[in-house]
C-alpha cells in the first residue's frame, strides 16, 4: 500500500470518527429540551481542533514508520486518481448544497412549529450544520473513490 | 466570419463543449442575475412567499432556456462535434470540476461556517444559493477558459 493510500485511510477513518461524534452529538443536543448555541459552538471547534491534532498525530507517526514512501513525491498515478475524484465529489457537494437551497427556506418558515423554547439562533444553526454535512460527505466521496481507485488499481 | 450559429454542418471553429459553457454562463447569468435583484428579504424574520416565484421562475427558466439552447446548438453543429467526450473533453470537465470543488468548499465555509455567528437563517439560505451559481458560473468559466487557451491537460 502506497504512503498516499494510507494517508487517505488515515483522513477517511478519523472523518468519519470525529465528524460522526460531533453530528450525534449535535442531534442529541437539539432533540434535548434546552438548546445550547454556546455548547453547540464550542463542541464544534472541539471537533476541528481533534479532527487536526489526530490527523497530524498519524500522518506523522506513518511518515516516521516509512520515512522512505513518506518523502517520494506524487506520481502520475497518484495524480490521476486525485483528478478523477474530485468530480463525484462536486457532484456531492452541488446536489447537496442545492437540496439545501431549497429546504433551508421551508426550515425557515415551519420554525415556529418546532422550535418550541429553543433559541431563534437555533434555526441558523440548524441550517450552517446541514452545509457542514454536505462538506463533509463530499470530502468523504473524494476519499472513498481515490481509495477505491488504488484498491482498483486505476 | 464564422458565428456560433452556423447552418447545419458547418464547423464555427469552437468545440461543441465550449459553446455548451457559454451557453450555460449566458443562463446563469441572466436567470440568477434577475433572482438576486428581485428576491424579496424577509420582514421581522417571516419569509415572503413570493421568494418561491422567483426561485421557481428562475430555476425553471434556466433550465429550461438551458435544454433549449442545447437543443438548438446540437441540431445546428455537425453530428461529430457533440459525440462522446475524448481525453480532451474529459481532462478539462476534471480540471473546471476540481477548481469549482474547491470554490464550492471554501464558499460553504464561509456561508455555513462562519457567517452564522451574525447573520440570518434566510442570509445562510441565501448564501448557499449564490454559492452554488458562483460555483457552476466557475466551471463553466473553466471550461471555457481551457478551451480557449487550448488547455490539453
Amino acid at each position: 500500500m502506497s504512503f498516499k493510500e494510507k494517508v487517505l485511510w488515515v483522513s477517511l477513518a478519523t472523518t468519519i470518527g470525529v465528524w460522526g461524534w460531533y453530528f450525534i452529538g449535535f442531534v442529541a443536543a437539539l432533540a434535548a429540551p434546552g438548546f445550547d448555541p454556546g455548547a453547540a459552538t464550542g463542541r464544534f471547534l472541539g471537533a476541528v481542533f481533534l479532527l487536526v491534532v489526530i490527523q497530524v498525530v498519524a500522518i506523522t507517526a506513518l511518515a516516521i514508520w516509512t520515512p522512505k514512501e513518506a518523502s517520494a513525491a506524487a506520481d502520475d498515478r497518484d495524480r490521476e486518481f486525485a483528478r478523477r475524484a474530485y468530480v463525484p465529489a462536486f457532484v456531492t457537494l452541488s446536489l447537496l448544497v442545492a437540496t439545501l437551497t431549497v429546504v433551508a427556506p421551508m426550515t425557515i418558515m415551519t420554525a415556529p412549529a418546532w422550535l418550541g423554547a429553543r433559541p431563534a439562533i437555533t434555526v441558523a444553526i440548524v441550517i450552517s450544520n446541514a452545509l457542514l454535512l454536505s462538506l463533509v460527505l463530499a470530502e468523504l466521496v473524494r476519499s472513498g473513490t481515490q481509495l477505491f481507485l488504488y484498491r482498483r488499481g486505476g | 466570419m464564422a458565428t456560433h450559429f452556423d447552418a447545419p454542418g458547418r464547423d464555427s471553429g469552437m468545440a461543441w463543449r465550449e459553446k455548451r459553457a457559454w451557453l450555460g454562463l449566458a443562463t446563469l447569468a441572466i436567470a440568477y442575475g434577475i433572482y438576486f435583484t428581485n428576491v424579496p428579504v424577509p420582514v421581522d424574520g417571516l419569509v415572503d412567499l413570493r421568494w418561491l416565484f422567483w426561485f421557481a421562475a428562475a430555476s425553471l427558466g434556466q433550465g429550461l432556456t438551458f435544454g433549449l439552447g442545447i437543443a438548438l446548438l446540437r441540431w445546428r453543429s455537425p453530428r461529430g462535434d457533440y459525440a462522446a467526450p475524448d481525453e480532451r473533453d474529459r481532462a478539462i470537465d476534471r480540471r473546471a470540476a476540481a477548481i469549482a470543488y474547491y470554490v464550492l468548499m471554501v464558499a460553504v465555509i464561509w456561508v455555513g461556517v462562519i457567517s452564522p455567528f451574525g447573520t440570518s437563517a434566510w442570509r445562510i439560505a441565501q448564501g448557499s444559493l449564490l454559492a452554488i451559481v458562483t460555483t457552476e458560473f466557475v466551471r463553466y468559466g473553466a471550461t471555457v477558459w481551457s478551451y480557449r487557451r487550448g488547455w490539453h491537460g
